[in-house]
């Protein structure tokens, strides 16, 4: 475990000089770092040999989108571990539940209605709760992949329905571009003053994951197992929810629905580390977060200067590989069953 | 140690199961007999609480309605009729989680639990499945890697819905052997007529729902009773070895 958990570490931190390091600007890898060690320490630990602009793309620009990759793909990985647990169902995902729509809706909602800047991140929680509400509800606890996915896909439909309604009202240039940004997904409004929230929510996130991972193991058996076995299983599933929700909805206000991360990697990573959630929720969250900053790399350097919003990099790879799962059988980990 | 008083459980104005009663004493082996359909997974199920019939069920003096699910999950351990599906765990983990009910909130699984487990995994002959995947085990196999989950959890009742299903007869007596062997209480719905006269204290016997019969597997298992609730006829005689009921069945003309 120590062992993955490192090379795991080791890859994140590679991967992320080589977010920073790329670009329409390329930066070498050591001033990547030196530039980061002065901010940090506030202190001018190694002399300036770069220029002002460098220091302003690595630290203000390259540096906070990094991070907030890092973050979203934690997030969405998590998320994508939780709900699975709950439906018992390795399908599961924001994206495909229309927890990530119901999100983006409720943002869009608020920022419409003007009802100030904390309540995107409240109605992106509010819509998410909502949506992930409406697919349990839906499916009454007949969690089979097709229902699930036909719920998720009707789920889906609605809110983006409602975005398009709302975009279709309001006729504001700007506001509707925001909007746009909510469908696609992008990285591109990352600051150091937003990550704080969903920074903060994914390490609560991974601690109370960390917590319940027994309970977590247990659910996957499936209810009345976890029942008999001393599981207060619905309390669990709606604490499990709402926090998904909160993971949700802290990443979407932040990026918009960026789809599939939430299916794709907990389901790689159970090849690594089985299906055991003690290891499988710290992997996860790395690979996932290692997983969009790699997409959001490629999705800015594919066509310099042009740059491609990141959602259609995750649903290029994740349709195919949601098809591969379809067509092979899924499971959670290891041998087909 | 178990007191059952009027169940009963409807669905859809249908009585499953009406007004039964029985008790149980500590550390005895009930058999739970009956035809398909007879209501026998209902009456276990509302024992361990997956329904909520009408009625009153009493575990060691205490309500079954006021003991939170840890708790019951301490003095109860249950093997039902199908267990998972899609994950994937080993054995050793499987068998493990039977010691969840005496963890905390925070701790994990000690040397301690993997100690009880693993003594659970050699009683039931998995020693050498013990890395394998669950799903990748025969129907026999899980069967009893389910019950060596229900040994770790070391509770004082066992409830099994037709332990030896999908077991072969070696594996069948064995589990039985091991079951009886064990200071617990034993509740289990058994198929098997003679094993269950080998191996039962005493007999619950229902048919339609409705309690037909209890006692000692001597007083129960009767002529009268094979041909009023199996429709069978039978010969019944001591075994000169076992010195138990030895069950022939008869063809029908």
């Amino acid at each position: 475990m120590k062992k993955k958990l490192f090379i795991f570490i080791l890859i994140s931190l590679i991967m992320f000089t080589l977010a920073v390091n790329l670009g329409a600007v390329n930066i070498p890898f050591t001033t990547v770092w030196k530039i980061a060690f002065n901010r940090v320490a506030n202190f001018e630990i190694f002399s300036e040999s770069w220029s002002k602009g460098m220091e302003v793309i690595v630290w203000k620009i390259r540096f906070p989108r990094a991070i907030l990759g890092f973050i979203t793909g934690g997030a969405l990985a998590l998320v994508g571990v939780f709900m699975q647990a709950v439906t018992k169902n390795p399908l599961s995902d924001p994206y495909i539940l229309g927890i990530s729509s119901g999100s983006a809706a409720g943002a869009i909602t608020a920022m419409f209605f003007n009802l100030g800047g904390f309540s995107v991140e409240g109605g992106a929680f509010l819509g998410a709760f909502l949506a992930t509400i409406i697919v349990i509800r839906l499916t009454r606890g007949d969690y089979s992949s097709g229902r699930l996915v036909l719920t998720g896909i009707a789920v889906s439909a609605i809110f983006s329905s409602l975005i398009n309604l709302l975009i279709y009202w309001v006729k504001n240039d700007s506001k509707v571009r925001n909007a746009m940004f909510w469908m696609t997904g992008s990285l591109g409004g990352a600051q150091w003053n937003k990550l704080l929230f969903a920074g903060v929510v994914l390490i609560l996130g991974v601690i109370i994951g960390m917590c319940l991972c027994k309970e977590l193991d247990l659910l996957l058996l499936g209810e009345e197992e976890a029942r008999i076995l001393g599981i207060e299983t619905e309390k669990l599933k709606l604490f499990l929810i709402i926090l998904s929700s909160l993971l949700t909805s802290s990443v979407v206000a932040l990026t918009g629905t960026i789809g599939f991360v939430g299916m794709i990697i907990p389901h790689m990573t159970r090849k690594i580390t089985g299906a055991s959630h003690r290891e499988l929720i710290p992997i996860s969250v790395i690979f996932g977060g290692v997983f969009i900053m790699g997409a959001d790399t490629v999705s800015r350097i594919i066509f310099i200067p042009e740059e491609l919003p990141i959602g259609i990099i995750t649903s290029a790879l994740g349709g195919p590989f949601f098809l591969w799962i379809i067509k092979r059988g899924y499971n959670f980990g290891g041998k087909r069953c | 140690m178990l007191e059952i008083k009027n169940l009963s459980y409807e669905i859809e104005k249908k009585n499953l199961i009406e007004n039964i009663t029985f008790d149980v004493e500590k550390g005895k082996f009930v058999g739970i007999v009956g035809p398909n359909g007879s209501g026998k997974s209902t009456l276990l199920k509302n024992v361990y609480r997956t329904l909520k019939g009408d009625g009153k069920i009493n575990i060691k003096g205490r309500c079954l309605k006021v003991i939170s699910s840890k708790e019951l999950a301490k003095e109860m351990a249950v093997v039902s009729q199908h267990g998972g599906s899609e994950f994937n765990f080993t054995v050793c983990e499987m068998v493990t989680m039977g010691r969840y009910p005496h963890k905390g909130f925070l701790g994990s699984y000690n040397g301690k639990d993997r100690k009880i487990a693993n003594k659970a995994i050699e009683k039931l002959g998995l020693k050498k499945y013990e890395d394998r995947a669950f799903l990748t085990l025969s129907g026999g196999e899980r069967q009893r890697a389910l019950i060596a989950r229900a040994l770790a959890q070391e509770a004082d009742i066992i409830i099994l819905d037709e332990p030896t299903n999908h077991l072969d007869i070696r594996y069948q007596l064995q589990i039985m052997e091991i079951l009886k062997s064990l200071s617990v209480t034993v509740i289990a719905a058994v198929h098997d007529m003679n094993i269950a006269s080998l191996y039962c204290d005493e007999i619950i016997a229902l048919k339609d729902g409705k309690l037909w019969g209890k006692g000692v597997p001597e007083d129960v298992f009767t002529r009268e009773f094979f041909s009023d609730v199996f429709s069978v006829k039978t010969e019944i005689s001591r075994h000169s070895a076992t010195q138990k009921l030895s069950i022939t069945y008869l063809p029908n003309d």
